[in-house]
């Protein structure tokens, strides 16, 4: 019996012994499937993987929903289609803290904020560079990234948090502090001076950011800076910075596209032919066309966003909303305004500039055969003479060449052009006299069947009741559309122009106009976009004279430049038209509920009110 | 089977009636006693005596010294008893020698002052009046051999042959006999005079000695400290389901087991006690499984058949022994084992057939044309003149409506699934060796083409005694799943037009039902062009060894390993629903692995004894160390060239990726456990466990509890109700647990590469290195949640346990609730979408809670028997801190959808509270509305200090908190009807006060509609539904922005779930074919369903409102053969 308990006891010590033991060391995590933070960013391999990550969060944006908002609409350019993003488009009252689009962006900035600050943390100490240099030249992404980041984020939110060291060495901050508007300027630019003097000149890659795209930042926010006084000071400095890049092109490895006898230099930019090694872009949104992308194929869906109602009305005339080349038509969102169809553009057919025509599609071909019926014509005020007229398909396989989707994918716009013979949906910028477009046999919608001439806003068609209801009809935007790069008819996989050089230009009239009134050099840079926006045979009739040179001038040429590229409300904020005067005079629909006091910033996101203990010193940005 | 041995010495089964108080009863033994020689010692001859231990022979020469009475007993016989430790003071001496001779093979007979010692059944003479016969049989008429038959009221006994027949011979003839045989229900019959008796033994037990399965331990009901539930076998299978844990809905007061989808194979979830953690990662509240005593994940994979019993433990004195990993409640699932003695084979079928026959239906024909007129109207107040122009459909859309061909598309997606389960076992064994194996297989065919599970389980095991110290064994569990899914389907036949072919002159699926691109919701059931196939093999082995050195101690060692190997394979062809609708030109797979080994190695000793009669004590220690390792792998190509290739030639695509992972953790323990016992009236528990888990960063934490019950009806002053009262305990218990069901690492901050996710080229070929910081932000002060509960518990049993009432009263506090909390934002974020999170230790919260279980033989004749079963659970959850890092408490965060006050994961929008009727137009101007416009409760707005009363446009600002997703109870009412061969069942259950965001309710306005829809329109001023808007940009649509508030309505019911008829063959019959048993049946699922939203009757709520995989009815048809 005592023999038996001992064994026992000995069996008992093992046994717990064992466990102690065991446990001890099972208690610490394995977890190869990582490495440490000073593992990875202390030598070049992870550090460098650290500057490729400064670049992911920017594809949320360009070309993204989330951005298209905030960056282009609440402006004189558009509309909301059907009440969509209404929040931002209509300044109504859904922008509230909980608006989804804005707290991607509010994400993105602050994410892509902490990568380059943890980036900028660990360029002192990371291995492997053969010299300090080559490290500057590597962590100068880092600064230009940031500077990016904040840029956005002052000119959407305000003066809110300004951070520089990295969450993993400073920790959580869960009272953060608002920071002056200025203090950001003055963070950003001094980034971008890193940027300008430390990067390369050349980039082995065209998505990775070299010297020229510093400047081009730099003159951009150096200008917007005058927003918050000491005009002059900032305006020369973006002047400079433009002047740098405008006089050292070949330098810099840019250029701007001209025009020749058939096409202007503006139709070159959006040329899907030009798209992936495209001169003029300084900093672009590179897309791999295998998908090797954040969001996969899910990209270049602003198309879809601009897009017509193809599938109701426009099937009556042979459309439909699953053509590649036009987009899907079932994400409609964004209609352009009155303001930028008649005023910005000239609303006339033989205008020498070529920029409406090179901005919208407002030439809708058939998708597939259709005969017009009698009960169309009557619907459509058509003249009985159309009636059993067909409409012939212009769908057909690529005819090359500009594709680059596999064997077997139909376009349309491929057969039955000549003459637009195919033609099914027509919707100009000019008006068309009334008994001419009864006799067209095909949809007319111009501006005149498309607006309230007493308001300028579309029509309402109860308002309307004789008129044939054209609300879901209009020009889509093309610019990030090209056949060349349609993928599905969602994706479009082009790369995405986020800075050009045509937009320093613009920068570099506005900085002379602001520093010293020089409308002699605004004048000159305003000539050379406008210049190249006409066929060389036209080129004359665009010139400008220094006298016509305004701010006003320039932020309306800015609209014909860059309409769409992600810059409007930027521009209305800091030429001071963002205002519920100018809006009413532009596009009334937007002005109906601008309200100064809020809307020049935006609501701060909800889930970060959530989840700081000091919400009260953020509010809701004043909503 | 390690048991843990609470039958202390000191229960026995002594009657304790012979010293009744009451008069009845007292007359009663005063007549036995006047007519027994063992009435001498009645008259308080009491002794005092100490052994520590001593031989029975010296005790004997001492009780003789004290009382004088003589011992008569052969020494030779004697030389094999057992030493006996007593300390007894001033005890009758009948009392002390039952005592002594308990565990010997000895009994004894008083005559005149002489104690006559004998082996039991060598029955001393007696002065007899009569001899009595009898035979003892099973309600088969199978009679039982070694049934114990008692004269009542003294230690006379026997048992009965071979044969079942016994004979006793009784000093009057009229005694009460007391028959009792393990797993029948004891039988008290009056033998008044007869000579030859037969007496039919009922199956069952006394709830009160039935055996609950505590953690490591089993006890009997009666010493029960905990809040247990216990559901045996017999109830899970005789409703057939194909997951055990089916079975548990509303037989357990405080399990709330709900059903969410119709899926083939999918699992219900359940949830002990109601919600106490506020993880967004699945399954932190799932209780923990423990079968056949170790811990598994995979409970879907034991067969139902093979389930002997399921218990639930719930409150935290009862889980405290599992320490961390019991804090959501633990259920306990044993398995049936084998017998030494005869072998038993079991074959068990069921074949059963499901279809929703009544899910609803879009829109047809005319009445869908009407619908497209009336959201014209509203956009354009005026009647459309033209179906293409106005109406904005296809001209093959109007095409197909003059030619008159309309399609159901709810019809052409569901089809008729159906669902067999086919099981087979075998036990059997000798006194040393007993094994098992059973084999089963289970089919189901869901409601979608293409949506199946097969499932082929084995489990098999052996034990073996080899001598009386080494026991060991090896249970094994071997599950091979096939298993494809598809996508919800349903939901789609809401939004395409009823129109056009869905199939072509060939028979084939017609990929564009009306040629104008629209893409047919059933594309993917056409042949090999989309397949999503999951295959599982899960393998559980679990060797033990167990040492009894000594009579009440053992010491068990288990080692149990599990290995789950599961691929999924998903192909989409560019014919397959997903790739049509957006014209992807290519095919793609998917090839994923998921590899998960663990292993858990427990050390448990036990050791019991009783010390001085009236205390008995045991102990239970237990090492523990589990070890949970996952490996993942997983190719995506795209841009295969052959269909046939599934997903099964990643290499031939023009694009690949291919990412792998490694994820573990372990958790270690130290437990022990303390039963005191004194007389079986007062009983206390006390547990402690210290548990160490890996993925926290201060690791190690102890969770103590206690609880003690006190069996009121034991005590001499409830003696008097003994008649009525059978049984009465109190029972309270305090403890802790905690919970540290995070995933591992979080406590690390580490650098990942995110390549695979957010790949990024910057223009070149491939993709370049991304490596990025963890989306998880170390915390250094993570530490264990914790839950503080308090149970107090009541049982009742009334009139010889015909009425059992059991009853809980719980309430908990959790502190330091973990939760991924997400951080500001400003702090950076993984990508744009995904803000860092950080585990913390974030809140606290109140569960409150009361389960009652109610137990009735309502009739209970040898012919006819009802039994019914009533369980009732409340509870009330409310999250009452949210600790950001500052002193206060944040009262609510939006965007996480918490909300100090109320239930954790309460629901947050617009309170749609009717339609604005036409007259009030002027009244919903004021809102910006018009009539038609849904109609939402609003909060006012105080601007400058003046509230507008809540009139203004409707804004996100205006959203409040719904409702609760968790029902206010539940309610399970499980009825038994037994008329001779026939038996019938009917289980009836309920939840009320949820609020469920039904789908179904959430079509509104879209291309189709469910025709039950009652909406507004001019003409019909209904509450039900807004007016439905074409979608245009000349009219604004006012509802479209508040569609969420539609769903969401009361998701209170009351169902039938099943109803089961059986018919079993009489024994005779059957045994003359050698068949113990046969039975078949039949059940019906689902068959009535009321719902309190009359929104809500097409659909079964149960689902809480998913609609993507609805329940069905279900017709089940099956066998219960044994041999």
């Amino acid at each position: 019996m005592k023999s038996s308990y001992k064994k026992l006891k000995i069996g008992l010590i093992l046994t717990c012994s064992l466990v102690t033991f065991s446990c001890k060391k099972a208690l610490e995590e394995y977890n190869p499937s990582t490495v440490t933070v000073d593992l990875a960013y202390n030598n070049k391999t992870g550090y460098e993987g650290l500057i490729n990550a400064c670049y992911t969060d920017m594809y949320f944006f360009y070309g993204k929903v989330d951005y298209i908002g905030p960056s282009e609409m609440g402006t004189d350019l558009w509309v909301s289609y059907s009440g969509q993003d209404s929040g931002l488009t209509n300044y109504d009252a859904t922008l509230i803290p909980s608006y989804g689009t804005l707290k991607t962006i509010w994400g993105g900035w602050y994410s892509c904020i902490n990568l380059c600050n943890t980036a900028i943390y660990y360029a002192p100490s990371v291995q492997g560079y053969a010299t300090p240099a080559d490290v500057n030249a590597k962590v100068a992404e880092a600064y230009f990234m940031r500077a990016w980041a904040y840029f956005g984020l002052v000119e959407q939110f305000g003066g809110v948090v300004l951070k520089t060291t990295p969450t993993s060495q400073a920790g959580i901050d869960i009272t953060p502090v608002r920071s002056s508007e200025t203090a950001f300027y003055d963070q950003i630019i001094s980034d971008l001076q890193f940027a300008c003097a430390n990067l390369p000149m050349i980039q082995p890659l065209k998505g990775r950011i070299a010297r020229k795209a510093a400047f081009a930042m730099l003159a951009k926010v150096c200008l917007q800076r005058t927003r918050l006084g000491d005009v002059q000071k900032y305006a020369a400095m973006a002047l400079t910075a433009a002047k740098e890049l405008i006089d050292n092109q070949a330098k810099y490895n840019c250029a701007l596209y001209q025009s020749d006898a058939t096409a202007s230099g503006f139709a070159k930019v959006f040329d899907g032919k030009n798209n992936k090694n495209n001169t003029e872009f300084l900093w672009a949104q590179t897309i791999d066309l295998t998908g090797l992308n954040p969001d996969g194929f899910n990209r270049g869906r602003t198309r879809q966003y601009f897009l017509p109602d193809l599938t109701g009305k426009g099937v009556d005339w042979g459309t439909n909303g699953t053509g590649v080349l036009y987009g899907r038509a079932n994400a409609k969102q964004y209609k352009p305004s009155n303001y930028l169809l008649t005023s910005i553009f000239e609303p006339n057919q033989n205008t020498p500039d070529t920029r409406f025509a090179n901005t919208f599609t407002y030439k809708y071909y058939a998708s597939a055969a259709k005969t017009i019926t009698a009960a169309i014509a009557t619907a459509y005020q058509k003249d009985p003479s159309v009636v059993g007229k067909t409409i012939p398909t212009s769908t057909a396989f690529y005819s090359g060449p500009d594709y680059f989707l596999a064997a077997g994918t139909t376009f349309e716009g491929e057969i039955n052009t000549v003459n637009d013979a195919a033609l099914s949906i027509f919707t100009p910028n000019w008006t068309i006299p009334v008994a001419t477009k009864k006799t067209l046999p095909y949809m007319v919608a111009d501006p005149s069947d498309l607006f309230d001439p007493a308001t300028g806003n579309y029509k309402v068609a109860s308002s309307f009741p004789n008129d044939v209801d054209y609300s879901g009809i209009f020009p889509a935007l093309k610019k990030f559309s090209s056949k060349m790069y349609v993928y599905t008819n969602q994706d479009w996989m082009g790369d995405f122009p986020i800075i050009r050089l045509g937009e320093v230009y613009l920068i570099a009239a506005e900085a002379a106009l602001l520093n010293n009134n020089d409308q002699f050099t605004a004048a000159q840079y305003v000539n050379v976009i406008r210049a190249r926006a006409a066929i060389t045979s036209r080129q004359s009739e665009m010139v400008v004279l220094p006298g016509q040179m305004t701010v006003r001038y320039i932020l309306n040429e800015r609209a014909r430049e860059l309409a769409g590229e992600h810059t409007r409300w930027y521009d209305l904020k800091r030429t001071g038209f963002l205002t519920k005067a100018y809006l009413q005079a532009t596009n009334p629909t937007v002005a109906v509920n601008f309200d100064a006091a809020k809307h020049t910033v935006r609501p701060i996101p909800q889930s970060f009110l959530d989840a700081i203990v000091n919400a009260k010193d953020f509010g809701t940005n004043g909503y | 089977m390690y048991t843990f041995n609470t039958e202390f010495q000191c229960r026995r089964n002594t009657p304790r009636s012979l010293k009744p108080l009451i008069i009845m009863k007292l007359i009663i033994a005063l007549i036995i006693i006047s007519l027994f020689q063992a009435s001498a010692i009645t008259r308080a001859q009491n002794v005092t005596i100490s052994a520590n231990p001593a031989t029975l022979e010296d005790i004997f020469s001492n009780l003789h010294k004290q009382t004088g009475y003589n011992f008569i007993y052969n020494s030779l016989m004697l030389e094999s008893a057992k030493p006996v430790y007593i300390e007894a003071t001033n005890k009758p001496l009948k009392q002390v020698l039952d005592y002594c001779l308990s565990n010997q093979s000895f009994t004894y007979v008083i005559e005149d002052k002489t104690v006559i010692i004998t082996q039991k059944n060598n029955l001393p003479v007696m002065k007899l009046a009569q001899v009595v016969k009898g035979t003892v049989v099973d309600a088969k008429g199978n009679s039982i051999p070694g049934v114990t038959v008692k004269v009542k009221g003294t230690n006379t006994l026997t048992s009965t042959d071979v044969d079942g027949v016994f004979t006793l011979s009784l000093p009057t003839g009229n005694e009460i006999l007391v028959f009792t045989f393990v797993g029948y229900q004891s039988q008290e019959v009056s033998v008044a005079g007869k000579t030859l008796l037969k007496i039919v033994l009922e199956e069952g037990i006394s709830k009160l000695d039935e055996i609950v399965v505590v953690g490591y331990g089993t006890v009997k009901k009666r010493d029960l400290t905990g809040a247990v539930s216990s559901v045996k076998g017999a109830d899970i299978v005789s409703n057939p389901v194909s997951n055990p844990l089916e079975a548990l809905q509303g037989r357990v007061a405080g399990l709330d087991v709900q059903r969410s989808s119709g899926q083939a194979g999918s699992s219900p979830a359940l949830l002990v006690r109601g919600t106490r953690s506020l993880n967004a990662t699945g399954g932190s509240s799932d209780p923990l499984y423990v079968v056949d005593g170790i811990q598994q994940s995979n409970v879907a994979a034991l067969n139902p058949n093979d389930i002997e019993s399921i218990d639930v433990l719930k409150d935290a004195s009862s889980t405290a022994i599992y320490g961390s990993q019991g804090a959501n409640g633990v259920i306990i699932v044993t398995t049936k084992k084998a017998k030494a003695g005869k072998t038993q084979i079991d074959v068990d079928s069921y074949y059963g057939i499901n279809g929703f026959a009544k899910y609803p239906k879009a829109l047809q024909g005319d009445a869908w044309v009407q619908y497209l007129k009336d959201r014209f109207f509203a956009a354009n107040l005026r009647q459309p003149t033209d179906f293409v122009t106005d109406l904005g459909i296809t001209t093959a859309a109007k095409n197909a409506i003059d030619a008159g061909q309309y399609v159901d598309w709810v019809n052409e997606t569901l089809k008729m699934g159906n669902q067999q389960n086919h099981h087979v076992a075998i036990r059997g064994g000798s006194e040393k060796v007993q094994g098992y194996l059973s084999l089963g297989f289970i089919n189901e065919q869901g409601i979608y083409q293409g949506d199946e599970l097969k499932a082929y389980n084995t489990r098999a095991g052996a034990d073996v005694q080899f001598n009386k110290i080494i026991k060991a064994g090896v249970q094994s569990n071997l599950n091979w799943r096939n298993d494809n899914t598809t996508n919800s389907r349903v939901n789609k036949a809401f939004g395409i037009a009823p129109l056009g072919l869905a199939y072509n002159a060939d028979g084939s699926v017609n990929k564009f039902p009306l040629s104008d691109g629209t893409v047919s919701p059933i594309a993917n059931y056409a042949p090999g062009v989309f397949v999503n196939n999951t295959k599982d093999l899960y393998l559980a082995i679990t060797p033990y060894v167990e040492l009894t050195p000594l009579k009440n101690l053992s010491i068990r060692s288990n080692f149990g390993v599990t290995l789950d190997y599961a691929r999924n394979g998903a192909f989409d062809s560019e014919n397959s629903y997903n790739a049509l609708s957006v014209n992807q030109p290519y095919k793609e797979a998917t090839y994923g692995t998921n590899f998960n080994y663990n292993y858990i190695w427990e050390n448990i000793i036990n050791y019991n004894f009783t010390f001085k009669m009236d205390h008995a004590f045991a102990f239970t220690g237990i090492t523990s160390l589990l070890n949970f390792t996952t490996e993942n792998s997983s190719i995506y190509a795209q841009g295969l060239d052959y269909d046939a290739f599934l997903y099964f030639n990643q290499g031939a695509a023009t694009t690949t990726r291919s990412s792998t992972k490694y994820t573990g953790k372990d958790l270690a323990s130290f437990s022990g456990r303390f039963n005191y016992s004194y007389k079986g009236k007062y009983l206390l528990t006390i547990t402690d466990r210290f548990d160490g888990a890996s993925q926290l960063v201060k690791k190690w934490s102890q969770f103590p509890s206690a609880a003690v019950a006190w069996r009121i009806s034991d005590e001499n002053f409830m003696a008097s109700t003994k008649n009525w009262l059978s049984n009465l305990k109190l029972r309270g218990g305090y403890g802790v647990s905690g919970n540290s069901n995070i995933p591992p690492y979080v406590s690390q901050t580490n650098v990942v590469s995110n390549s695979i996710s957010t790949p990024v080229t910057l223009g070149g070929s491939a993709t370049l290195p991304i490596y990025i910081l963890s989306a998880t932000v170390a915390n250094p002060d993570l530490t264990w949640e914790k839950s503080y509960n308090t149970n107090i518990g009541l049982d009742i049993s009334l009139f010889n346990e015909r009425v059992n009432i059991a009853t809980e009263a719980y309430y908990t506090n959790t502190q330091g609730i973990l939760y991924n909390r997400v951080l500001p934002s400003t702090a950076g974020g993984f990508d744009a979408k995904t803000p860092y999170v950080k585990y913390q230790n974030i809140g606290t919260s109140v569960n409150r809670g009361f389960e009652a279980t109610i137990d009735v033989r309502v009739i209970a004749t040898q012919k006819f028997k009802w039994n019914s079963i009533v369980t009732y659970t409340r509870t009330d959850e409310k999250l009452t801190s949210l600790d950001l890092g500052s002193s206060v408490s944040a009262a609510s965060l939006i965007s996480l959808n918490l909300f100090t006050g109320s239930p954790i994961h309460p629901t947050y929008d617009w309170k749609k509270i009717g339609i604005w009727q036409t007259d009030e137009a002027v009244e919903a101007a004021k809102y910006n509305l018009r009539p038609g416009d849904v109609k939402l409760q609003t909060n006012p707005i105080l601007t400058n200090g003046v509230s507008d009363n809540g009139i203004h446009p409707y804004t996100a600002n205006d959203k409040t908190i719904v409702g609760h997703p968790n029902p206010n109870w539940t309610m399970g009412w499980q009825n038994t009807f037994v008329y001779k061969n026939f038996d019938l069942n009917i289980f009836v259950n309920a939840r009320y006060g949820q609020t469920i965001v039904a789908q179904l309710l959430g079509y509104y306005n879209g291309v189709n509609q469910p025709a039950f829809y009652n909406y507004w329109t001019p003409n019909n001023p209904t509450n039900d539904f807004p007016q439905p808007y074409q979608s245009s940009t000349s009219r604004t649509n006012n509802n479209t922005a508040f569609i969420s508030s539609l769903p969401i309505v009361d998701g209170s019911y009351i169902k039938i779930k099943n109803i089961t008829l059986g018919y079993t063959l009489p024994g005779k019959i059957g045994s003359k074919v050698g068949i113990s048993k046969l039975r078949f049946y039949g059940t019906a699922y689902n068959t009535f369903i009321y719902s309190k939203s009359p929104l809500l009757k097409n659909v079964d709520p149960e689902t809480g409102g998913s609609d993507s995989f609805p329940l069905y009815k279900q017709i089940v048809f099956g066998m219960n053969l044994s041999f």
